[in-house]
């Protein structure tokens, strides 16, 4: 059978989904999908630099720089946030893909792929409420009420824990419960292996994505 | 049993929520917000005038009437015409007095008769002086009676020194009749002077009018001024010595200079509690070029209180909670802060600040009622800013920092 991608049916009935994935041979549309979810992605990185949210490093030089200098820094600065909206998904999208692939190499690469566009999904589906929040009442990313990310900044100083706290979110637990459904349909691994993995997963690529943000990477150019 | 889940979950998820909800509130010194601004200008000096607006009419500084009259006389000439302008010590009306005129030729004719009396005596005088000559050259033939006879010649020469002496002391009582007669003339020909009466003002001739009694010349006093009224509350503040701008419809936007000289102290009217007292005020102003008409109406500006260096900010950069004003200033680290400030002149869309800020201080001017102390700030994008060298001239190294910024960010 095809699978058909059918994004948010899938989403809120993966065990169907689950189903369906695990007998079909043919993946259809994955591509306009991908692009679709992107697309979405890159519409909110617009809005957001225009808004000006995350430069709030660039506010603290506010007295420094000349107003023509000033608009110039949030262009290119919109810029990376822009490129980043394209970019940085599909390559969450191949890097998750790839270490389910490390723990499951019976499952076709295609099939992990298509199980990491519904993880894309819920991504954006939490980008979109961030947006909005910011927007509205001026909560960042870090003082989501969706995540860890108020308690972190109460308890802790340091900027990688607070990250760290701030993404372990509701939205993370719903991608990994997400992805054990359907896994666990697909293979014939351990209910601990499957746990295990996929936390181990999507944590590594929190830890890096935290480790990354506290070391403001961008000050060593 | 799916369903208890399913709203087990729901539960959850909600108390998750209203948790972090509640931290947010309680640790909101600990907790950054970030606002959007669209609007961001800083604190600048300028030079800030508060005018108080009114209106007022071109008018003559003063009306002077000048009235006949008959006791100096019958009316000769009036040398004034409607329209006309005077200066201060010009002849408008000249009389005549025929008193006067007798007395003068009375005195003239007196003067006359004197001076030819005074020629008379000294042609007598000149004819004595002569006699005496003869007298004293006259010389005796005969030598017997030569005694005798210049005896005789010496009495007689004595007699004409007399006379002369005589003569001499009529013409000095005739001369000085002839002063007498001439300071009598100088007094006529003054009080003659008086009979004319001239114009105590310079100004420009309005009205001649005709009435039982004579002409009355109404004159129009110049330079002229401008006079308006002031409403009572209006009293304190606009002051003598202020300098004022005023524009006519006549002459389109162009600005006249002028000054606060007069405001009353008196009400025009009689003061009644029923009616609002109005205060007269006059406004002068130097010669100017475009000419500036009695009666015409004229848009005035009063310059009420000024300040050279006022620290000033937009109007809608302020928040009003019902008496105290503030400001969101942005600080050095990119927050914001709201500042309790007292403010003093207001000119259209600019504030005077008094207290609270500084020069070059960045205030925020846009969604002032979302921002609380201690919100990060950041910026929406000017497009209209952005200028294409600036963007291409950053250094390609702080470019590439940019941009990996931005693509490192959520």
């Amino acid at each position: 059978m095809n699978f058909r991608f059918e994004l948010v049916k899938g989403l809120f009935k993966p065990s169907i989904k689950a189903y369906q994935l695990q007998h079909s041979e043919r993946l259809k549309g994955i591509i306009p999908n991908i692009l679709i979810l992107v697309l979405i992605n890159f519409i909110i990185a617009l809005l957001s630099s225009y808004f000006g949210f995350g430069s709030e490093s660039l506010t603290t030089k506010i007295y420094q720089l000349t107003t023509t200098e000033f608009a110039s820094y949030h262009f290119w600065l919109g810029v990376g946030i822009i490129t980043g909206s394209i970019i940085k998904p599909l390559l969450f999208l191949f890097t998750l893909a790839l270490i389910f692939m490390v723990f499951y190499p019976e499952i076709p690469f295609k099939k992990l792929l298509a199980l990491q566009v519904y993880i894309l999904l819920i991504g954006i589906i939490e980008k979109v409420l961030l947006f909005l929040l910011q927007f509205f009442i001026g909560l960042t990313p870090t003082t989501s009420p969706f995540s860890l990310g108020v308690i972190g900044q109460i308890l802790f100083e340091n900027s990688f824990l607070v990250f760290l706290m701030a993404a372990i979110s509701l939205f993370l637990i719903w991608k990994i419960v997400f992805s054990v459904i359907i896994v666990r349909q697909i293979t014939e691994q351990t209910k601990a292996y499957i746990f295990s993995s996929v936390i181990g997963a999507h944590l590594f690529i929190v830890l890096v994505d935290a480790a990354i943000k506290s070391l403001e990477v961008y000050k060593f150019i | 049993m799916r369903n208890r889940i399913f709203w087990l979950i729901c539960i959850t998820i909600l108390l998750f929520i209203g948790i972090n909800i509640f931290l947010l509130f309680k640790f909101e010194k600990e907790v950054t917000l970030t606002k959007s601004v669209s609007d961001i200008k800083n604190v600048a000096t300028s030079k800030m005038q508060t005018l108080h607006k009114t209106d007022g009419v071109v008018a003559p500084a003063n009306e002077v009437k000048i009235f006949n009259n008959p006791s100096l006389g019958t009316l000769d000439k009036i040398s004034a015409q409607e329209g006309q302008e005077v200066s201060a010590g010009e002849v408008l009306l000249s009389y005549s007095n025929i008193d006067y005129e007798a007395s003068r030729t009375h005195l003239e004719g007196l003067i006359d008769q004197s001076e030819e009396e005074v020629e008379l005596l000294e042609d007598a005088i000149t004819e004595l002086r002569g006699l005496k000559t003869t007298i004293e050259t006259f010389s005796a033939s005969d030598d017997e009676m030569k005694e005798e006879i210049e005896q005789t010649q010496d009495e007689k020469a004595a007699r004409v020194d007399v006379e002369i002496a005589d003569k001499n002391h009529q013409i000095q009582v005739v001369e000085t009749k002839i002063d007498g007669y001439e300071t009598q003339l100088d007094a006529i020909e003054e009080h003659e002077n008086q009979l004319e009466i001239t114009s105590p003002v310079n100004g420009i001739v309005k009205e001649i009018s005709q009435t039982k009694d004579g002409p009355v010349i109404t004159i129009y006093e110049t330079p002229f001024v401008v006079r308006g009224q002031l409403k009572e509350e209006e009293t304190p503040t606009v002051l003598e010595g202020q300098m004022a701008y005023f524009t006519t419809d006549v002459y389109g936007a162009k600005k006249f200079d002028g000054l606060v000289a007069n405001v009353a102290q008196l009400p025009a009217d009689k003061p009644e509690i029923s009616q609002k007292s109005k205060y007269p005020f006059t406004i002068t102003f130097e010669e100017t070029s475009k000419k500036l008409q009695a009666g015409f109406h004229v848009d005035i500006a009063i310059v009420t209180a000024e300040n050279e260096n006022a620290l000033t900010i937009p109007k809608k950069a302020i928040l009003t909670e019902g008496k105290k004003k503030y400001l969101f200033v942005i600080n050095t680290d990119g927050k914001v802060e709201k500042r309790k400030i007292s403010i003093g002149l207001k000119e259209n869309a600019k504030i005077e600040v008094t207290k609270g800020v500084k020069v070059g201080e960045l205030v925020i001017t846009s969604d002032l009622d979302q921002l609380s102390t201690g919100n990060a700030i950041v910026k929406q994008i000017e497009i209209k800013n952005l200028s294409k060298d600036v963007v291409s001239k950053l250094r390609k190294r702080k470019i590439a920092r940019l941009i990996t910024e931005g693509f490192l960010q959520n």
